[in-house]
């Protein structure tokens, strides 16, 4: 009788909010901090989601901050929204490979049913890069690198026009990147020309463009590149980065660039590239500590703390003399919170100081 | 109470007193706020050594910033040390902190920010004492002794000084930031420190109180708690919005029962236990311990009808105390707390029924008792002994200590049995008088203690997961078994353990310690190696049947570990470089280097060392020394220039109880005061002498007698001495010279220093006879002859110069100034020992000196008497041997002294005769004089005594022609030649003027004019030209002859 009364209410109160789609939203990647907001979606385009409130308040989500959107839809409930986002969750967390790969796989199964059901270009769109995500996720689990980055290739076609583009289109960069892809500039070149970004966004592109053409050698071309982005902190910050060639001077003006800057991800870029050509000067003390910033300070981007945390497997031993600590960057370094970064297959294969 | 300082992120802080104090810096302020966020992010993640190293890096940086950034150093260490559970540790990080805080002031330091700082500084000193506290809070229960009684009295006057500078530092504190009653969130962040440093102050009254016994000093107790009661209730009466005023109403409860009022206790604390609001938070987690302590110790309200006994009610509220505040679990006050519940426990057990059921409670539930007495342990604070001890009775009372070591299961009773086993070995080889009986008690205990250890380590590295020990406890039982195997000797293997800890876990607090253990254990090895080494070659060198292969390999192991000593001392020295143990590491791969003759690699090494290491004088006394062997090696004067500045620059000690320190001073600055002698800077040697000789007097005396430091002492004091005496004789200041001598004179016949160096002492003791002399004071001069004598030396020769000084000064004074010379000299003669001059030469000068005293020879015999007490016996003791006279020259002056005082003396021409038969006798062919020229002319002075000035000239041209050829080639010959010339003129003169015969006068005066033609007669002797000056003047006959043919020439 209980059973009945609680799955009554349970009914009611999904008939409550059925009839509003949904949106989840990282608001704190540092400490994987998310929000739900509903209504209904009014637009979709790679600029993000347009959704209107029952309050009548209309949001644009940036589409690099979308975890999970629950469409509205005839056959789809949201429930089968959620499972495929759960389960990609329970797969991040699992304590074993073998549970990993069994959440992967009822994650794909949950986005396949949402494909085969989805009819709306939108779905589609989604139940795609949703899969991209899973399948690249599996591929990584089993070492297949080649597959994620033809997933990613053909995902970033399909989803063109939508909200997925964008972060397609990075994760094919990212995985481009990490295979040491000479087309990653390209994807990149792609995400800045895409049309309707909010400038905000635009500009944040722009931002990772001119960031991978420094790490490409080119920083006359990221200069160019950045000269065209309005003047902010940002802005500042990435052109001290290009401008870093110019001796102290060069080091001296990035520092102040940092302490004015307050985006979390860029300074963790600028921190690593100025550790890494610190380390390129034979500068290991400086560097060190450049490093040690993405550790403890901006550690928000995964791909640039595991870039930090691979250095600093070898500088805490020899600069901080603390080889037990240089162990353990490396240990985190192969946990799965990184598998997708390049810098955990090199943590693999190195050899942990003599602790 | 060890409390958390609530301190404010240090990047806003000081980027707010940056606003107010700074003036435009080189390093921006948001560059500043920015580096500081990374400090505030590390300290967040409990990193502080890190936040040390970076806000130290930043120092170098931006030294325009150091005031903030010192400031953010002690900040930071004043919160690590906080949470910091070794005590050794907790210590460094606050001495750290106050050094920091104590630089940041030196320098130019705004207003805003000192008060600030110096209240932060008698913080971290009162928190200091409080660590002496907890050392002899455990005396407190112990009968008294003198040593307790000193201890405690000296914790409670450092809590009291430590008090008094934080009661002045909060009020200056206070004046400086002004009104504080405001609503504003500034005003009450500096109301609430002010609030926190009051409660300090009242605790410590209270703390001061807990050094003296309930029972035995209950009068000075009380005392004190009414003091804290009085400091605590003032607080307590304070509005009800201030955390504070219920911190204040909690130690009411407290000092209640200390009062012996548990009731009024009990009242007390009543509503805080019932309270929920966050002001009083901190008040009710203090008043829920303090309320455990008033039932374990005075039992429930009698009004009231508990369920439970007291112990049953304290262990439940305890251990629901320790799991509401998990983030207190590692304070004093945790410790408290858990403390409580094991007395309860044991209670509880106490009175369980003996029957087999009960039997494996009371194993149950010593197992928990194990586990919180872990936790107290761990937490190095004044219940740790406390709980150490109960844990060994725990186990006593388990058999654990009856059990053989291998039937031990886990690390803890491993751990425990190693740490009863070397307690044990400690009191039983305490008890025993004989020390070998005594070290093999000891050694015997230890050696189960290191098999206990070693097992504790093979059980935890087996151990999975939750069996695993704490690593803290790991570590700790990694140190003892480094500790426990250099101590037995075990060199390579406590160098193998300690530095794989060292290495291995850096950042440990006992890694540390660990390293320099190590360091010691490298270089215990390396000293047994090498001597092994030796040996063998010795063994060699003496017949035993050695091979070359066994020789180089044992001079191949001291290599060898003298390459992982210097690799393991670098490491060392790089991983903890600013801590002690890398100044220690630094300080063993100098003399590594040393050893290895790389002087510039030592030198550079020893100069690297941090002014503020202990070693550091150490490290400036090496380099000294390396400086003055690249002086020898290089022939660089500059070099010694540097030795010398670096030997000025050694301060003196501060602790005088630092033994190789004060010993490093004494020999540094002694070999300092050598330079300052040979460079004659004598007054600056006196005042570094008075600085070396107090220091030494702080050396226990088989550390001065240890590497010659007493006998370098003592010549340097001579030395010191004589440079001063010298000086002063210089200056014409003889009673000063007096006055330096006088305190070696005193001691001379004991000083083993001047009886070793004699030339040293003697030319010391003449010195100080010549400056007695001088200034007068004969009772000093006497005393000086005594010390001479005393040390077999001779003053005879310097008390002849004094008499014939004297006399000479004396005599144109006439009657008066001579009776005062004699008056000063006399003594002086006296106060020689006739029978300690071994010499004749001696009893000569004596002789001498007593004839020299003589003015008129009538009146004056006396002196003369005293010559020849001196001289007559030897006399007759040498005349009675005529051929071995013959043969003794030493002999025959002697002798010859002894004849002409036996002329001097004589006052009738009867006198004459005893000198006469002698020097008959002598002059006879075969007598001792036969050709003795000196006595030869003595015969011509008897002569012309005994009026035969014939027989005068006649002996004197036999002497004159016989010294005739070598007179112009020997200035010898050519003085006596002169002498018997004289009497050779004085004889044919005297002879005609007796005579009336002219002839014979015209020639003496002839010969003089002849001499005076002579080549030589311009180096003839002053004195002899002076005696025929003095004929001349005596004789107008001989004169008017002799100008009348000096015309004619």
């Amino acid at each position: 009788m209980r059973q009945i009364l609680s799955l009554g209410f349970c009914l009611f109160f999904s008939c409550a909010i059925l009839g509003q789609e949904s949106v989840r939203v990282s608001t704190d990647r540092t400490k994987n901090l998310s929000e739900v907001f509903s209504g209904t979606i009014q637009s979709e385009s790679p600029g993000g989601i347009v959704l209107k409130s029952t309050d009548g308040k209309t949001t644009t989500f940036s589409p690099l901050d979308i975890l999970m959107v629950q469409y509205k839809h005839e056959s789809l409930a949201r429930l089968d929204f959620q499972m495929v986002y759960d389960r990609q969750l329970q797969a991040q967390t699992a304590t074993s490979t073998k549970d990993q790969a069994d959440r992967l796989k009822q994650a794909e199964i949950a986005a396949t049913k949402l494909l085969d059901e989805a009819g709306r270009p939108a779905i589609v769109r989604y139940a795609r890069f949703k899969l991209a995500q899973i399948r690249s996720d599996m591929a990584r689990a089993n070492g297949k690198d080649a597959e994620i980055l033809s997933t990613w290739k053909q995902t970033a076609l399909e989803v063109k026009g939508g909200w997925e583009e964008l972060p397609a289109l990075k994760a094919l960069a990212e995985i481009q990147e990490s295979q040491g892809s000479a087309d990653v500039l390209t994807t990149y070149e792609t995400m800045s020309k895409l049309t309707g970004l909010p400038p905000v966004l635009a500009q944040r592109v722009g931002y990772l463009l001119a960031a991978q053409l420094l790490r490409k050698g080119k920083p006359a071309d990221a200069l160019t590149r950045l000269k065209a982005l309005p003047s902010s902190p940002e802005t500042t910050l990435m052109v001290a980065c290009a401008n870093l060639g110019s001796g102290d001077k060069g080091v001296a003006d990035l520092r102040q660039a940092m302490a004015n800057a307050t985006d979390g991800q860029l300074l963790a870029f600028a921190c690593n590239y100025l550790g890494e050509t610190l380390l390129g000067d034979k500068n290991s003390d400086d560097a060190f500590w450049e490093f040690v910033r993405v550790e403890a300070q901006f550690s928000g981007d995964p791909a640039e703390l595991a870039r930090a945390l691979f250095q600093l497997g070898t500088l805490y031993d020899t600069v901080a003399k603390d080889p037990k600590r240089a162990t353990e960057c490396l240990e985190r370094l192969k946990t799965r919170e990184f598998s997708s970064s390049p810098f955990q297959k090199k943590a693999l294969q190195s050899k942990a100081p003599a602790a | 109470m060890n409390r958390l300082f609530g301190l404010l992120p240090v990047a806003s802080l000081l980027m707010a007193l940056a606003a107010m104090a700074q003036p435009p810096a080189a390093m921006s302020d948001a560059l500043l706020r920015f580096d500081l966020d990374l400090v505030d992010r590390l300290r967040e993640g409990r990193d502080f050594d890190l936040a040390i190293s970076l806000l130290k890096r930043l120092e170098k940086r931006a030294p325009d910033r150091l005031v903030q950034l010192r400031f953010a150093s002690a900040q930071v260490r004043v919160e690590q040390s906080a949470s910091e559970p070794d005590m050794t540790q907790r210590e460094k990080q606050r001495r750290l902190a106050r050094a920091d805080l104590q630089k940041m002031l030196s320098g130019q330091v705004s207003s805003d920010i000192a008060p600030e700082a110096k209240l932060l500084m008698a913080q971290i000193d009162l928190q200091l004492a409080q660590s002496q506290l907890a050392q002899v809070l455990p005396l407190v229960k112990q009968p008294p002794n003198p040593q307790n009684i000193a201890e405690k009295d000296k914790a409670r006057k450092g809590l009291a000084e430590a008090g008094k500078k934080l009661n002045e530092a909060v009020n200056d504190y206070q004046k400086s930031v002004g009104e504080t009653t405001g609503a504003s969130a500034v005003s009450m962040a500096r109301q609430a420190r002010i609030d926190r440093v009051r409660l300090e102050l009242a605790e410590n009254e209270y703390d001061q109180a807990r050094t003296y016994s309930t029972q035995r000093e209950a009068d000075a107790r009380a005392a004190l708690v009414k003091k804290a009661q009085s400091a605590f209730e003032k607080i307590s009466g304070e509005e009800d919005n201030r955390p504070a005023t219920w911190v204040a109403r909690a130690w009411m409860g407290l000092l209640y029962r200390e009062n012996g009022e548990p009731q009024k206790a009990r009242i007390a604390l009543r509503p805080l236990l019932l309270d929920t609001r966050p002001v009083t938070a901190e008040a009710k987690r203090m008043g829920r311990y303090f309320n455990m302590q008033v039932i374990k110790l005075d039992g429930f309200d009698p009004t009231e009808k508990p369920a439970f006994t007291p112990d049953q009610s304290v262990e439940q509220m305890g251990l629901a105390w320790l799991r509401d505040y998990k983030r207190f679990s590692s304070t004093q006050e945790a410790s408290g707390v858990r403390m409580l519940v094991v007395q309860s426990i044991l209670g509880q057990i106490s009175k369980l029924p003996k029957t087999p059921a009960n039997e494996t409670v009371r194993q149950n539930r010593y197992v928990q008792i194990r586990q919180l007495l872990r936790e107290v342990e761990r937490n190095d604070n004044e219940f740790a002994d406390e709980a150490r001890r109960l844990k060994i009775q725990i186990l006593q009372e388990q058999g654990a200590f009856t059990r053989k070591v291998e039937d031990l299961k886990t690390f803890d009773d491993c751990f425990v049995r190693a740490q009863y086993e070397n307690q044990q070995g400690e009191e039983e080889s305490g008890k025993l008088t004989d020390p070998k009986a005594s070290r093999d008690a000891s050694e015997k205990r230890r050696a189960v203690a290191l098999v206990a250890l070693t097992q504790a380590l093979k059980i935890d590295a087996a151990a999975k997961g939750s069996a695993k020990a704490l690593p803290e406890e790991v570590n700790r039982a990694r140190q003892t078994l480094t500790y426990f195997l250099l101590e037995s000797n075990k060199y390579e293997e406590a160098i193998a353990q300690g530095e794989d800890f060292a290495r291995n876990q850096p950042n440990a607090a006992q890694a540390p310690g660990v390293a320099q253990m190590t360091l010691v254990a490298f270089a215990q090895l390396l000293t047994a190696q090498l001597r092994a080494a030796q040996e063998l070659q010795a063994k060699k060198a003496m017949g035993t049947e050695i091979s070359d292969a066994a020789i180089a390999a044992a001079k191949k192991l001291p290599i060898d570990t003298r390459g992982k000593y210097s690799v393991f001392a670098k490491y060392t020295s790089d991983r903890w470089a600013t801590e002690e143990v890398g100044q220690i590491a630094k300080y063993q791969l100098s003399m590594i280097r040393l050893q290895e003759s790389e002087l510039p690699s030592a030198l550079e090494l020893l100069q690297s060392l941090a002014p503020e290491s202990r070693l550091k004088p150490l490290a400036q006394f090496q380099s000294a020394m390396i400086l003055y062997q690249l002086e020898q090696k290089d022939n660089d004067p500059s070099q010694r220039a540097k030795a010398i500045t670096m030997l000025t620059s050694i301060p003196e000690p501060t602790d005088p109880a630092d033994i190789p320190i004060v010993e490093n001073f004494v020999k540094a600055k002694l070999r300092l005061a050598s330079e300052l002698y040979s460079q004659k800077k004598y007054q600056d040697l006196g005042k570094l002498f008075e600085r070396i000789d107090t220091n030494a007097k702080k050396l226990p005396a088989e550390n001065l007698q240890a590497g010659g430091i007493k006998d370098r002492l003592e010549t340097m004091r001579l030395y010191t001495a004589f440079g001063l005496a010298n000086e002063a004789m210089l200056a014409k200041k003889p009673a000063e010279a007096v006055k330096v001598m006088a305190p070696l004179v005193a001691d001379a016949d004991k000083n083993e220093t001047m009886k070793k160096d004699q030339p040293l002492a003697q030319a010391l003791l003449k010195t100080a006879l010549k400056a007695t002399i001088q200034a007068t004071d004969t009772k000093q001069a006497q005393a000086v002859i005594a010390a001479i004598q005393a040390l077999g030396g001779d003053p005879t020769r310097d008390v002849l110069e004094a008499t014939m000084e004297q006399m000479a000064q004396a005599r144109p004074m006439k009657e008066a100034g001579i009776e005062q010379a004699r008056a000063r000299i006399e003594p002086l003669l006296k106060a020689i020992k006739p029978e300690q001059l071994k010499e004749n030469r001696s009893a000569r000068l004596l002789a001498a000196s007593w004839s020299a005293l003589v003015v008129d020879d009538k009146k004056d015999k006396k002196y003369y008497l005293q010559a020849e007490g001196l001289l007559k016996p030897r006399a007759d003791k040498l005349l009675a041997d005529n051929t071995a006279l013959g043969q003794d020259k030493d002999g025959q002056v002697t002798a010859l002294a002894y004849l002409r005082l036996l002329r001097q003396k004589a006052a009738t021409p009867e006198e004459l005769t005893v000198e006469r038969q002698l020097i008959d006798a002598a002059m006879a062919k075969t007598g001792w004089a036969a050709k003795n020229v000196d006595v030869r002319i003595e015969n011509l002075e008897l002569l012309g005594e005994e009026n035969k000035f014939g027989v005068v000239a006649s002996e004197a041209k036999k002497l004159v022609d016989l010294l005739e050829k070598r007179a112009d080639s020997d200035n010898y010959f050519r003085d006596k030649y002169v002498e018997a010339y004289f009497h050779m003129v004085l004889g044919y003169f005297r002879f005609g003027k007796d005579k009336n015969e002219t002839t014979q006068i015209s020639r003496a005066a002839a010969l003089m004019i002849e001499l005076e033609k002579r080549a030589f007669y311009g180096s003839v002797a002053p004195a002899m030209k002076d005696r025929f000056n003095k004929l001349l003047e005596a004789e107008p006959l001989l004169k008017a002859q002799y100008d009348k043919l000096k015309t004619k020439v």
